[in-house]
């Protein structure tokens, strides 16, 4: 990956979490909860799975640059989704924990070294886990949850015309 | 929740950021920068170590609730100041992860089960890790370290030179605040 590459994936990073908050804006109460089909996640559930998954990825991050070759643990999101009743919970300290965690983490990227961007660890599902892989992954992750996001309020707006 | 002690550490951990906002008011940029000494630790590395440890703590206490006896490494907390450039970086960003793991983290604490109360895992350093002890540790962690900044904040003025001209026994540590 090439310094240009990685900065221009940081960027999209940073940007994740006000493309969420567009995707987002003007939302009824009644969208939130909205199920698409049976086993498909609400928009509500797609907020909390954000909330989890990118202070996952903040820790995975941290311990990619302190620890030799950590372990990465894989989790079930959709475990995550039913056992941390994401469907019941309010969805404002979700979206804070998601905005926060981004920008902590943002505070690391920047400074990276290149010998930084080299280290890795083993992910517990998928193997081999490099700080550049984990960029690759995290950078348009909050951008394909905005689509989902989008998909799922003109789905429901298409229910309930 | 079967057992007061329980219910009263939750609302402990919960409490923890308010505590340390408190320790925190009316601080100065010379205050946050601060150390006694070359190798302590100043208020920003204070602020950075929270953020770290309970980004840590909420995946653990989830990874706890959601996979059999899972391996927690152990967080080096020196290691994460000087690789991550605690000195160097500001607050607030931090300030909100705090806040912002801590109420997530709530939310599933106030809906433990029975059952959850059963789960357990492996520390690497320290061994059998029971949900319990998650609980008894960062119920008190957000709470000791609110304690260390207010310490270090009584000792700059203790270690703060004396004013050119102190008006009267008290001024030393009226110029100093």
């Amino acid at each position: 990956m090439t310094p240009a590459e990685r900065k221009s994936l940081i960027a999209t990073y940073k940007a994740g979490y006000d493309e969420v908050v567009r995707a987002l804006a003007g939302i009824a109460p009644d969208e939130r909860d909205w199920r698409p089909a049976p086993g498909e996640w609400s928009v509500r559930e797609v907020v909390h799975h954000l909330a989890d998954s990118e202070t996952i990825a903040g820790i995975r991050l941290r311990r990619l640059l302190i620890e030799e070759n950590p372990v990465i643990q894989g989790y079930d999101e959709a475990d995550y989704a039913r056992r941390f009743r994401y469907q019941e919970r309010p969805w404002e300290p979700a979206l804070r924990a998601f905005e926060a965690a981004r920008a902590t983490t943002a505070q690391l990227l920047e400074s990276m070294t290149d010998a930084e961007w080299r280290r890795a660890g083993t992910h517990s599902e998928s193997g081999a886990y490099s700080a550049e892989g984990w960029l690759r992954i995290y950078a348009e992750h909050a951008h394909i949850h905005a689509d989902q996001i989008r998909k799922n309020r003109a789905g429901w707006a298409a229910r309930s015309r | 929740m079967s057992d007061g002690g329980q219910a009263e550490l939750i609302g402990r951990y919960r409490a923890g950021y308010g505590a340390l906002l408190a320790a925190l008011e009316g601080l100065t940029p010379a205050e946050l920068d601060w150390r006694p000494n070359a190798e302590a630790w100043s208020v920003r590395d204070v602020v950075h170590h929270l953020e770290d440890a309970e980004l840590t703590g909420a995946v653990r206490l989830r990874r706890l609730l959601t996979e059999d006896a899972p391996f927690l490494p152990a967080f080096d907390e020196e290691v994460y100041r000087r690789r991550l450039a605690y000195a160097a970086r500001p607050i607030e960003p931090a300030l909100d992860a705090i806040r912002a793991a801590h109420g997530t983290t709530a939310e599933l604490l106030d809906r433990l089960t029975a059952d959850d109360w059963t789960r357990t895992g492996t520390h690497s350093e320290e061994g059998p890790y029971p949900l319990a002890r998650w609980l008894a540790f960062h119920a008190a962690h957000t709470h000791e370290h609110a304690a260390q900044i207010r310490q270090l904040r009584l000792a700059r003025i203790g270690a703060a030179p004396p004013p050119a001209a102190p008006s009267s026994a008290h001024g030393t540590v009226a110029a100093a605040r």
